[in-house]
């Protein structure tokens, strides 16, 4: 067994699997090995009860069998699956309103939470060509809760995306959740504007706004989020055994 | 009764012109055509404009060797690999075109070609900057719904040329079983004009006489079928082989250095006998 101090990466998983409720549908995309782990977490520490749909078309799959891989969209990471559930199906599902939770990248993201996965620079002279949103554009309208994984930096956190792949303004405007994990705390974004919700153990107020490029708002004390206790990290490291969750190098 | 279909990749490679529209099936690391690609990469396609959802691996190879003109998905990934090792500086050096889509708009699209009509339209999008980029494109528009009065968004319908599906059995005619996730791979048989089914084994039709499953494709979708074993490595398939991640990793190192060339050459198409 590797290590069982929890590591800043531990940390964002917990803080997106409390976000979980029972009786949710809850769905992921690819590139999705933190939400994963999450969702198992939430499923086996935490003891959550929710309809598991995912990229790889898996519904309801044995908890205790998943596993993360280098790709979250293959037939590998969810086995033993009840049947197959379309993707098709589960976005069809989300037009009309019963897709419940659903997690997304960013590589920037705004006080509103509008986000960016397309490009780094213009449209049309692109400084990097990002991977693209994938379902973002689609699911951000529609589904009731968004929770959104990023690190926690002044490159990530802007005050202006470079391309609004992601309507975070369209969804805080009607008032649907739309809440924010770093490698440093949980902010949810607001009419109001973005709130600092909870921080990551050793970390201050000063600190995670320093480290924004946007001004949180701080209406009562941060609670702080309890990293994985030594039985959540076992949970942690059994479903991911390679640590494949530290190469996305939030810490 | 249909005629038979069967064809080496070599043959099927035919229905493939340069500048076609080309939709593959499987998703980043699962059940791309990598034997069909690698066809294509023998074949010296150029031009190629290169549609799907979700695509990684299968996408970056065709990028590498040259063959596309532009490309349009709503995410093109290596996924914890990173970024596309090749598509990503064709992009950034403005050699390829990129039109970024959204999943959901992308089946919508094609859902509008395989049912015969001329588009979709699609909820959500709306408040994403990715409608001023396809409304310049032409391939979407805004419109209300002529009942509620609601915006919506209206898909063109998305019909490629040629979609290359790699399945796990088939009949010499065409009739095909795709196991475990199908991601849009049947709608890409219904929508595009040519179908091309790579498959694991080749079986009598009698064996499929007490299928109680629909089909993935009959023979009136398909022009082609291919027997191709192993068709998809590196990338995986249901229930036959995990993704070969050290290959495909293999690849990105490669790709990242400027020379995928080499391993597409020395891995993938010496596998084929090429």
């Amino acid at each position: 067994m590797e290590s069982l101090k929890p590591r800043p990466t531990d940390v964002m998983v917990k803080c997106l699997a409390e976000l979980i409720r029972d009786g949710e549908v809850v769905y992921h995309g690819l590139t999705s090995q933190i939400p994963v782990l999450a969702m198992a977490y939430a499923w086996r520490r935490l003891g959550r009860r929710f309809t598991w749909l995912s990229v790889s078309e898996s519904n309801m799959p044995v908890v205790e069998r998943v596993r993360v891989e280098p790709s979250s969209g293959g037939p590998g990471t969810e086995p033993l699956s009840v049947g197959v559930v379309t993707t098709m199906d589960v976005f069809d599902l989300a037009a009309r309103g019963r897709v419940d939770v659903m997690f997304f990248g960013a590589a920037q993201i705004d006080a509103w939470g509008n986000t960016n996965l397309t490009v780094i620079g213009s449209y049309e002279k692109p400084k990097v060509k990002l991977p693209g949103g994938a379902a973002t554009a689609f699911l951000f309208p529609l589904v009731k809760r968004i929770l959104i994984w990023a690190r926690h930096d002044r490159r990530t956190l802007v005050e202006r995306v470079d391309f609004v792949t992601g309507q975070g303004r369209w969804r805080v405007e009607r008032g649907l959740e739309t809440l924010l994990c770093t490698n440093k705390a949980l902010i949810e974004f607001t009419r109001e504007g973005p709130v600092l919700r909870a921080l990551h153990p050793g970390v201050s107020v000063e600190e995670a706004q320093a480290e924004s490029g946007f001004k949180l708002l701080v209406p009562e004390e941060p609670r702080v989020i309890e990293p994985p206790d030594e039985l959540g990290m076992r949970i942690i490291w059994e479903h991911d055994p390679e640590g494949l969750r530290y190469l996305q190098k939030y810490g | 009764m249909p005629s038979s279909k069967l064809a080496s990749l070599g043959e099927a490679v035919e229905l493939v012109e340069d500048g076609a529209s080309i939709t593959i099936s499987g998703i980043t690391f699962s059940r791309n055509p990598m034997a069909f690609i690698a066809a294509l990469v023998k074949a010296g396609r150029r031009d190629l404009y290169f549609i799907d959802r979700e695509p990684g691996l299968g996408l970056d190879v065709l990028a590498a060797a040259g063959a596309l003109r532009g490309v349009r998905a709503a995410m093109a990934t290596f996924e914890l690999y990173g970024l596309m090792p090749t598509l990503r500086r064709l992009v950034e050096e403005g050699r390829v075109e990129f039109l970024e889509d959204t999943c959901g708009a992308v089946i919508a699209g094609l859902r509008a070609a395989a049912y015969g009509l001329g588009f979709m339209p699609v909820r959500g999008v709306l408040g994403s900057q990715l409608v001023e980029l396809h409304e310049r494109a032409g391939t979407w528009r805004v419109i209300r719904d002529p009942f509620t009065g609601e915006e919506v968004v209206a898909v063109k319908a998305i019909e490629p040329d040629v979609a290359v599906v790699h399945a796990h059995y088939c009949d010499e005619y065409g009739n095909c079983v795709i196991e475990g996730p199908r991601y849009e791979d049947e709608l890409k048989i219904r929508a595009a004009r040519r179908v091309i089914i790579t498959a694991e084994q080749i079986v009598e039709s009698d064996a499929l006489r007490r299928l109680p499953h629909t089909l993935s494709s009959t023979s009136v979708h398909v022009d082609a079928v291919v027997h191709a074993p192993g068709g998809a490595w590196p990338t995986a398939m249901y229930g036959l082989y995990p993704a070969d991640y050290d290959a495909i990793r293999e690849y990105r190192d490669y790709a990242r250095e400027g020379r995928a060339r080499e391993w597409i050459e020395g891995r993938l198409l010496s596998r084929w006998g090429w």
